[in-house]
């Protein structure tokens, strides 16, 4: 245990390292809290509604209505498009039932929302959740970034001959606080690496620069 | 079990590494050490036809070096405090990438796998002999360099199920190893140029391995393919060549020794040649730089001769060590040698220099002019062609140039710049002369930038750490650290501009690989019914090869016959509609092959009406089932469907 605190009162680096690291946090942390008051506040205003849609109000590619109102897939890239960025979109979820070919799951679905007048794009794009409950169809939902108005692309499946069985999707449905603070890849990346970076930046400073002297005083 | 085994694995390297430690090798360098005395201990080993043995001599030792470690090691010397950013960094990363692949679960998902590399590591794993030995009655698999697959052997000992996340993370797990030790040379005391160069070198094989954006999930650090791995290696070998240049203690040197062994035994011949270009630049350095070769000429010539011939013999030993046993090791087994060679090696400098006089040879000339063109073109990296990745290359150290105080370390970067050059021009000539005497002829500049990455790679790492080492020779080693920091933004930036986090290791989603392992498992139930010395034949009509691949892997350890074309049936076909699918026979010819060749059962993958047409008089039932027995009937055979028969 001495050898460990005189090793860490020996390294500057490490306290630099927590510092920078716990400084990203806690801004990490401030981001998610203000998107989640954000939401909040859209919400209040009314600029942020819940809606209930059927799968009718959706432009549909490569879904073949059947005759008892379910839809085939008849390509490996079906697609259900929602035009419209005047409207405000946090969240989607979406009740849907697979079947044909003996599977009862889809192999994956997905979600792209571009801003307007972009296409989309592998930068965009979220992957659903499954969440099923006895006697219901299975909810498949999706977060996207807050404050946003998107033009929606959803990806029902990436399998051709499959039959989709759609119930109510609805629209911002109220979300779970937690699920403000799902980090996505490309931010859990950029907490990972910036924070690392700006230590080293940090460390070419010289030492007698003073708010960084005062730290290493105050430990030894 | 089967999943933590990799942990086993893991622990066991870190074992190996520490006691490399222990004995006083660099920690950046001690896991690359560990993982290339595991791979080559393993092909040693495997060549020999003990690789169950060689795995469990492993983990004892391991286990030992355990204890040992803990009961002296860590007392005596205080282990844990020797250790680096370098160590921190392969820990770390490693760590990470096991836990996202755990979860995430990848599978293969590219022709070359399913015809080479993903095949082969299947085979080791299910046979627990070599590949080379294993039966599966198709020449593909075996013209693989073991070196990867020797390494992912032990990581998937323990347990029955072949996993192929776990082989992902074998493989880097060893390109950690070659990215840890390029900090070797300058990360004492310069955490912070230790970290931005870790952070560049992780990313580099993004930058020349992508020349778009990505349409679907990056391959990198997401595949078992032998090129990124072995550009990590040239880099590594360089760093460790530096590291050592000048010392005498074998601890520095040991290493690059076990680096340059490994190098020659991970892609084609590619492998070796760079491990002879390694051993070049080493001869230049050491010949011409009195600061390490001593201040007569005489002396630092045989310094020099030692380093060139050291390097030589030791790629040399590999290679052909490797190829002596392929070539026993496959007439053994009676698999077909089937290979991309039709020139036999040794011909080669003769025929070349005759080509070259004569200019006679089409072939010769269209890839003496093509070589040139794709080089200053074909817009291969992110950073666009190759006389631009030159450029770049060159620019990194012309600053450790300018960023050198002292006159040697200047000389030691001209020098540098200088013998890569050479190596890159003689690596250029030997790609060429591969597409003229090796490849057929209608693979003329296959896959030319999966054999230029390997090269970029490397000498692109390399120039990076000449450049992060002048921090010890600069006059001011704060210019040398901001540079290097500057650099590592500018790469991020550039990377994350182009590569979507979605599309990384880092952040790809399960889902993206559903449509892969669905097929796997629909294959996989279709094998289960089947006995596992069957021989299928595979009806597939719409296939271009990859199916065939597809299937002779999903239904390992049951045998797939080559089917009238196998995995080169995109070639033999003549009809794009799949009408005339088979169409140089006849059904009485179709039974005879079945006969003759004692295929067992057959597998309709996809059949149409045109194929029963032709072949329904075969069928028991007139045909529509998935499975067929063959059942010999007088002198012809009749296919009796197999369905409920299991």
């Amino acid at each position: 245990m001495k050898v460990l605190k005189a090793w860490l009162n020996n390294h500057r680096t490490i306290r630099l390292l927590v510092l920078c690291y716990a400084v990203a946090l806690v801004l990490a942390l401030c981001v998610h809290v203000g998107r989640f008051i954000y939401s909040q506040i859209l919400r209040t205003t009314g600029a942020l509604q819940t809606l209930q849609l059927t799968i009718e109000d959706f432009g549909l590619i490569d879904l073949y209505l059947l005759e008892d109102g379910s839809y085939a897939t008849i390509s490996a890239d079906p697609q259900m498009l929602l035009r419209n960025t005047a409207l405000r979109v946090e969240s989607v979820t979406m009740e849907m039932q697979v079947s044909g070919d003996g599977v009862t799951v889809p192999l994956m679905v997905s979600a792209y929302y571009a801003n307007e007048g972009e296409g989309y794009s592998a930068r965009q794009i979220v992957y659903a959740a499954c969440e099923s409950t006895e006697g219901s169809l299975p909810l498949y939902s999706f977060s996207l970034p807050v404050g946003g108005a998107y033009n929606l692309r959803i990806d029902p499946d990436i399998a051709a001959g499959r039959m989709l069985t759609f119930g109510t999707i609805t629209i911002n449905a109220p979300r779970t606080l937690g699920s403000y603070f799902v980090p996505t890849a490309g931010e859990a990346w950029l907490l990972l690496v910036v924070p690392a970076l700006l230590a080293c930046g940090l460390s070419l400073l010289p030492s007698n620069w003073r708010p960084l002297q005062r730290r290493g005083a105050a430990h030894g | 079990m089967d999943s933590a085994r990799i942990l086993l694995f893991f622990a066991a390297l870190i074992v190996y590494a520490l006691l490399a430690v222990h004995i006083g090798l660099r920690p950046a360098a001690a896991p690359l050490f560990a993982v290339c005395g595991t791979t080559l201990w393993f092909v040693l080993l495997g060549c020999l036809g003990f690789l169950p043995f060689a795995a469990i001599c492993y983990y004892l030792l391991a286990a030992g070096g355990l204890v040992y470690l803990l009961f002296c090691g860590i007392k005596a010397k205080r282990l844990p405090f020797q250790l680096s950013y370098g160590f921190g960094f392969f820990v770390l990363a490693s760590l990470v990438v096991i836990g996202i692949l755990w979860v995430r679960q990848p599978v293969f998902s590219t022709w070359d796998e399913f015809s080479f590399w993903g095949t082969a590591a299947k085979l080791t794993k299910l046979y627990n002999v070599f590949y080379t030995q294993a039966p599966v009655g198709w020449g593909w698999p075996a013209t693989q360099m073991p070196a990867l697959i020797a390494f992912g052997y032990p990581a998937q000992f323990f347990g029955t199920a072949f996993l192929p996340w776990q082989t992902y993370a074998a493989c880097d797990i060893f390109q950690f190893a070659a990215l840890a030790a390029l900090l070797a040379p300058f990360e004492n005391k310069n955490w912070n140029v230790a970290l931005p160069v870790s952070l560049i070198a992780l990313l580099s094989p993004y930058i020349f391995t992508h020349y778009a954006a990505p349409v679907k999930v990056s391959a990198v650090y997401l595949d078992s393919l032998g090129d990124v791995p072995l550009g990590l290696l040239f880099g590594a070998a360089l760093a460790l060549y530096y590291d050592a240049a000048g010392r005498k203690s074998w601890q520095r040197w040991l290493p690059l020794l076990l680096c340059l062994l490994t190098m020659a035994l991970v892609k084609d011949h590619v492998g070796m040649a760079l491990a002879l270009v390694v051993a070049g630049i080493a001869f230049c350095d050491t010949l011409l730089r009195p600061a390490v070769g001593g201040a007569h000429f005489k002396q630092r010539l045989c310094k020099a001769l030692v380093c060139l011939l050291v390097g030589i013999a030791l790629a040399v030993v590999a290679y052909l060590g490797w190829r002596f046993y392929w070539t026993h090791a496959v007439a053994a087994t009676g698999g077909s040698t089937a290979s991309t060679e039709n020139t036999s090696l040794g011909a080669v400098p003769g025929l070349f220099i005759q080509n070259m006089l004569h200019g006679d040879n089409a072939v010769f000339n269209q890839v003496m002019q093509g070589m040139p063109a794709l080089f200053f073109s074909s817009s291969i990296t992110l950073l666009g062609s190759g006389v631009r990745v030159v450029a770049v290359i060159m620019a990194l150290l012309v600053v450790a140039f300018v960023l050198n105080q002292e006159k040697a370390a200047r000389l030691r970067v001209v020098l540098f710049a200088g013998a890569s050059s050479v190596g890159f021009l003689a690596y250029n000539l030997l790609i060429a002369v591969s597409y003229i005497y090796i490849f057929r002829e209608d693979q003329l500049f296959s896959s030319y930038e999966r054999y230029m990455y390997p090269y970029y790679i490397g000498w692109f790492l390399a120039a990076l750490v000449l450049l992060a080492a002048a921090v010890h020779y600069a006059a001011r080693p704060v210019l040398v650290r901001g540079a290097v920091l500057l650099l590592s933004a500018a790469v991020c930036l550039r990377v994350a501009q182009v590569v979507p986090a979605s599309y990384t290791v880092w952040g790809f989603n399960k889902a993206e690989y559903a449509n892969q392992r669905a097929f796997s498992a629909a294959m996989q139930e279709v094998a289960s019914r089947l006995q596992s010395d069957d021989l299928v034949f595979v009806v597939s009509v719409n296939d271009d090869g990859s199916r065939w691949f597809r299937i002779c892997y999903d239904f390992l350890p049951v045998q797939v016959d080559y089917s009238f074309g196998g995995g080169l049936l995109a070639e033999t076909r003549t009809d794009a509609n799949g009408e005339a699918y088979l169409h140089e026979y006849t059904a009485e010819e179709w039974a005879e092959y079945l006969l003759e060749n004692d295929v067992t059962a057959v597998f309709i993958d996809d059949a149409n009406d045109a194929f029963y047409q032709r072949y329904g008089s075969l069928f028991s039932d007139g045909g529509g089932q998935a499975l067929y027995r063959v059942v010999q009937q007088g002198a012809g055979v009749q296919l009796q469907p197999l369905e409920g028969e299991a």
